[in-house]
């Protein structure tokens, strides 16, 4: 067969099916030019990631990084719209969330997150999205809200949201949140600093973080709190979706 | 996530300085349009995209402003505090990136350096795969004949 440059060029950027790829391959053997041309296109990745990685290392210069940075007023307002909410939430029969603050708080934290930090923290970004991990994501498939003394993450409700998809608010150390199930993964689709750390501007009282992820959770929620026997269901059969 | 960015758009703009100005219109139109993100989406893809468009906008309203200067010896310096040998050798990519037509430049960038697969990099430039794959091959040519042994 020919072997024409867009093909060969895929087979050298990893982009072929098993079949394709073994026809390459025997292409290759037959002639050397196309395994030097294969080889040349390697160099070339190397060179050119080479030439631009120094800018990863690079410290990102403050006038970006200033844009994404939570400012004290910031965290004070989105206290007083979260107590807001909750206190309309109690009134009112919850309506479709809008769910805008979650995504600007994903956003931001994805920009800094993602990408940064492969592995290690109890939030990780895989496949651009931000996902529970290790403790974390084991606290949130395995724990229940109702027997949890002493553990270090902590459930602090689980229900469900208008598309049957199953969510849980937690707090897990300097971090709360909420993540919802999808598939195999806990997605985060809120986060924010809780704990000692959070009270830094004195603006946060202990425990404001919990109420926040609870005045959250209400707005997000199709019906009430799941009780202890709905929410051990759910774990049971996988937190899917119904 | 951010000095990801950083690194695509100082390979789109040719220039540090000026990839830094291009992400600071990246972080501000995504936050006003962070609406627009759909969860579940990956993010980093739409931000990619978001600042390819603004770079697309930004070289056509310069190339009306300023079409009689010619910047031909327009190079970034990444790494300028490194050895003379080094220095010499970065600006020799930069000079042969900054050659390439942008189309080719952003199919290379994407692919070779941010390390997306051809589906990813098309949906963000917004192409068929098949046109990715022929920029990209064009580009690779371009640049191997420019490089010579270097690369």
């Amino acid at each position: 067969m020919t072997i024409d440059p867009e093909l060969l060029a895929a087979y050298a950027d990893g982009e072929l099916g098993p079949a394709e790829a073994a026809q390459v391959e025997a292409a290759i053997a037959a002639d050397p030019a196309l395994a030097d041309q294969v080889a040349a296109h390697r160099r070339l990745r190397a060179t050119l990631s080479d030439h631009f990685a120094p800018i990863v290392d690079m410290p990102v210069p403050e006038r970006l990084t200033a844009m994404l940075a939570p400012k004290d007023n910031v965290v004070s307002l989105a206290s007083v719209r979260a107590a807001r909410e909750e206190e309309r939430a109690r009134r009112a029969a919850p309506s479709r969330w809008m769910m805008g603050g979650a995504l600007a708080a994903s956003l931001v934290l994805g920009l800094f997150v993602g990408g940064q930090f492969p592995g290690g923290g109890p939030i990780v970004s895989r496949d651009g999205q931000l996902v529970a991990s290790g403790a974390l994501d084991k606290a949130l498939t395995t724990q229940l809200a109702s027997a949890q003394n002493g553990a270090s993450t902590r459930i602090l409700v689980s229900f469900k949201t208008g598309d049957g998809r199953y969510c849980r608010g937690f707090e897990s150390g300097t971090t709360a949140g909420i993540a919802c199930r999808d598939a195999d993964r806990w997605t985060i689709l809120r986060s924010q600093a809780s704990g000692p750390m959070a009270a830094s501007g004195g603006y946060r009282q202990a425990g404001s973080a919990d109420a926040d992820i609870m005045a959250a959770a209400q707005t997000m929620a199709a019906g009430p709190a799941l009780d202890a026997g709905a929410e051990k269901a759910a774990r049971d059969t996988g937190w899917r979706a119904r | 996530m951010l000095p990801r960015l950083r690194r695509f758009a100082a390979g789109l703009a040719r220039d540090l300085v000026a990839g830094d100005d291009l992400c600071q219109m990246t972080i501000e139109r995504a936050l006003r349009a962070r609406d627009q993100w759909a969860p579940g989406t990956r993010l980093d893809s739409w931000m990619y995209r978001i600042m390819r468009n603004i770079w697309i906008d930004e070289t056509r309203a310069r190339s009306r402003r300023d079409k009689t200067f010619a910047d031909e010896e327009a190079g970034m310096n990444v790494g300028a505090q490194g050895e003379q040998e080094a220095r010499v050798e970065l600006s020799l990519v930069d000079r042969a990136l900054a050659k390439l037509p942008d189309e080719q430049r952003e199919a290379i960038l994407l692919v070779m350096v941010e390390g997306y697969g051809y589906r990813e990099a098309a949906e963000i430039i917004g192409c068929p795969v098949g046109t990715l794959t022929s920029r990209l091959v064009r580009g690779r040519d371009a640049l191997q004949e420019m490089l010579g042994e270097a690369a």
